[in-house]
């Protein structure tokens, strides 16, 4: 069935001169041609298309085959020609080039009944009462598609009890367009991961292919809990923003777990030690400290320009009552961009605090122990002591919507999005808000809810889950 | 672009696998070697596997010049005098030869990375291996490092200390280190260039590399 795509740019800046092939690399050149005169390469034979011996304009209309549409799609996401969207139109496929989940298939996972579930690219509602497993179902996408869940340490605690052999399989287009099939296996206790044809016992195997980012009810603990969230939240984000971020966090880490052992292995002085044992220990302090002092900066300078991003999107999802701002609270007053006064302040303050380190044998001042302050702009008080429930969550959603943004910022994909009644403790006005925000990310979304009919969004699919068994509605 | 192939009995063992593990049980002194071998580094339990079949394979003679390489070579190679690298003679060809430059020290880290050096030929100084890098973690301090004999050495009229240690953070604490030590003394160090490997085509550089090689860019 001959069917249209109509390619609509939404990337123009990926463009030159609004046309669709402009690169002049091999593989684009190799496309061009297909498009042009039909004869194609090996793997990409398609009939000729109705594109005459020019460049395909985007905002053309280009009569494909759907079995062809699917490789159209991929070759143009592979070589990341053209970032637009495609529709076509008479069997409803809208694909971006953010990852789907296609299938879903799963066997003794936690209170789920074996199933093998379809989605469609838009908004999936997951809807039923408390405790008959939505969580778990969005839970089984993230563990096959992450290869962690942000609930359970180990996949172990998520297997039926009693049961000896569980599994979940997926499938899906990836980041780049190309199919993705992964699995994982337990039995008795042992993990077995599987993408593509390459099994492995790892479960980091399975990060990597599709972004998947799931928002539920425990991210109020971004505002709620310890400074250890808050600096997670910006570790993440600064390894998204800067291309050696996760390098420096890497080693900071690394460096810092040597110097906590060397004080550690001569605390209260039990072990005197040498000149040299102590300019070694002087060089690890060194070395902490500018990778310290880098980190202290960069968060610093990353939370003044999304500050006002959190605030905008809190702004909007609160019809403008109040607003927020982030600042970051350092081991030492971090200056603009000076690194190295800022690392000169903390190596003082490390040496200053020598004595209570030796004692108790851990690095006492550094971004390790940083926290963020997340307060109201207009009276200063802090949202973790004077904010109600509903002020937290709304605060924790604008900046889990600014974390999308910086990681999609960096020419990857938006997430596939899960939500786990993220609805709850909103307002009317909040919910329809977040519903907005979340619509113009254009992702393939999970919404797990209690109550369907309360839903600000108009779901594509409807899954109703019962006591464990998954029904489309 | 072809799609794989769908597995419906996707990780689920065959009855004929099954089977097969019981009716095979390796014996011990093969399990044995298997276990010897995947305890080599870069050598995984399969590759071990594969490495002892092949051993069983070869004649008694192969076998025995096999191990007779091991223990010949463990017997007597021994560290160098001065710089500390393997070697069956004291001091070693690069320390005996009258044609190096004496002036010029480059620190290692173990003795395996001088061939990477040697193999090139531009560097025609000495070398120093300090036999790792220091990890209070792997309880590596610095007197389990070669540094007081680098020291020793520099003291000795150096004019160039050239550390060409890894780019972990222990290297990094290393260097740190040395430069400790050396303190007040005149000698100049140095530190490889990391960047953009000759002959290689921008666009295959990955992001890293590429920022490493603009912190590192020279002035023409």
């Amino acid at each position: 069935m001959p069917v249209t795509a109509i390619a609509e740019p939404a990337h123009q800046d990926r463009h030159t001169e609004g046309r669709l092939l402009v690169s002049m690399t091999p593989a684009h050149r190799r496309m061009r041609c297909m498009l042009h005169c039909g004869l194609g390469l090996v793997g990409f034979a398609i009939p000729c298309v109705q594109c005459g011996p020019r460049s395909l304009h985007p905002t053309e209309q280009v009569l494909v085959l759907r079995t062809i549409f699917l490789q159209y799609f991929m070759f143009f996401s592979v070589t990341q020609s053209y970032l637009g969207e495609y529709t076509v139109e008479g069997c409803e496929i809208e694909a971006t080039f953010c990852g789907v989940i296609h299938l879903l298939a799963q066997n003794q996972f936690r209170n789920l009944m074996p199933c093998e579930l379809r989605f469609g690219p838009g908004v999936t509602v997951v809807a039923g009462k408390n405790g008959q497993g939505k969580t778990n179902l969005l839970e089984a996408i993230h563990w096959v598609t992450q290869g962690f869940s942000p609930r359970t340490r180990s996949f172990d605690g998520a297997v039926k009890w009693q049961a000896d052999e569980a599994w979940i399989r997926m499938e899906g287009l990836g980041k780049t367009g190309h199919p993705v099939r992964q699995g994982i296996l337990w039995r008795g206790g042992a993990v077995v991961t599987k993408v593509d044809a390459t099994e492995s016992r790892s479960l980091v195997a399975l990060h990597g292919n599709l972004h998947v980012v799931m928002m539920g009810p425990e991210d109020i603990a971004l505002i709620k809990d310890g400074p250890d969230q808050r600096r997670r939240w910006v570790d993440l984000l600064l390894s998204a923003r800067y291309t050696d971020g996760l390098d420096l966090l890497m080693r900071y880490r690394r460096t810092l777990a040597q110097r906590n052992r060397w004080l550690k292995d001569r605390r209260g002085g039990t072990q005197v030690s040498s000149p040299a044992d102590w300019q070694a220990f002087e060089a690890l302090t060194e070395q902490l400290s500018t990778l310290g002092a880098t980190i202290m900066v960069r968060r610093s300078q990353l939370l003044q320009e999304l500050s006002p991003q959190v605030s905008a999107y809190y702004h909007d999802l609160s019809s403008g009552a109040e607003a927020v701002e982030l600042e970051y609270l350092g081991s030492v007053k971090v200056e603009e961009g000076d690194e190295s006064f800022v690392q000169a302040k903390l190596l003082r303050k490390m040496t200053a605090m020598r004595t209570v380190e030796l004692s108790q044998g851990i690095t006492a001042a550094g971004p390790h122990r940083d926290d963020i302050a997340v307060r109201f702009a207009l009276h200063g008080a802090s949202l973790r002591e004077s904010g109600s429930q509903g002020q937290c969550r709304t605060a924790a959603l604008a900046m889990g919507i600014v974390a999308l943004d910086v990681g999609s910022g960096k020419e990857v994909e938006p997430p596939i999005l899960l939500l786990d009644d993220i609805f709850a403790e909103l307002d009317a006005y909040r919910r329809n808000a977040l519903a907005d925000l979340i619509r113009a990310k254009k992702c393939q979304v999970f919404v797990a809810t209690p109550r369907a009919e309360d839903l600000p969004f108009s779901a594509d699919a409807m899954l109703h889950v019962e006591a464990g068994i998954i029904r489309s509605v | 672009m072809r799609l794989p192939k769908q597995n419906p009995r996707f990780g689920i063992q065959s009855p004929e696998q099954k089977l097969f593990f019981h009716l095979m049980p390796t014996p011990p002194s093969l399990d044995n070697l298997i276990r010897e071998f995947s305890g080599l580094p870069g050598i995984g339990r399969k590759s071990a596997r594969r490495i002892a079949y092949h051993v069983l394979g070869l004649s008694l003679d192969s076998v025995q010049d096999l191990t007779h390489a091991i223990t010949e070579a463990k017997e007597r190679v021994h560290p160098c005098g001065t710089c500390f690298q393997f070697t069956e003679t004291n001091p070693c060809p690069i320390c005996a030869s009258p044609r190096r430059d004496r002036t010029r020290i480059c620190v290692v880290e173990k003795s395996s990375d001088i061939e990477a050096f040697e193999a090139g030929g531009a560097y025609q100084g000495l070398y120093h291996v300090l036999g790792g890098a220091l990890s209070p973690l792997d309880g590596i301090g610095p007197s389990e490092l070669r540094i007081p004999e680098l020291m020793q050495r520099v003291s000795q009229g150096v004019a160039e200390v050239i550390l060409a240690l890894g780019s972990s953070p222990e290297a990094d604490a290393t260097v740190l280190l040395i430069d400790r030590m050396l303190g007040a003394n005149a000698v100049r160090r140095t530190r490889l260039a990391r960047g953009i490997p000759v002959g290689s085509d921008l666009e295959f550089v990955d992001e890293m590399t590429m920022l490493r090689a603009f912190e590192g860019r020279v002035s023409l």
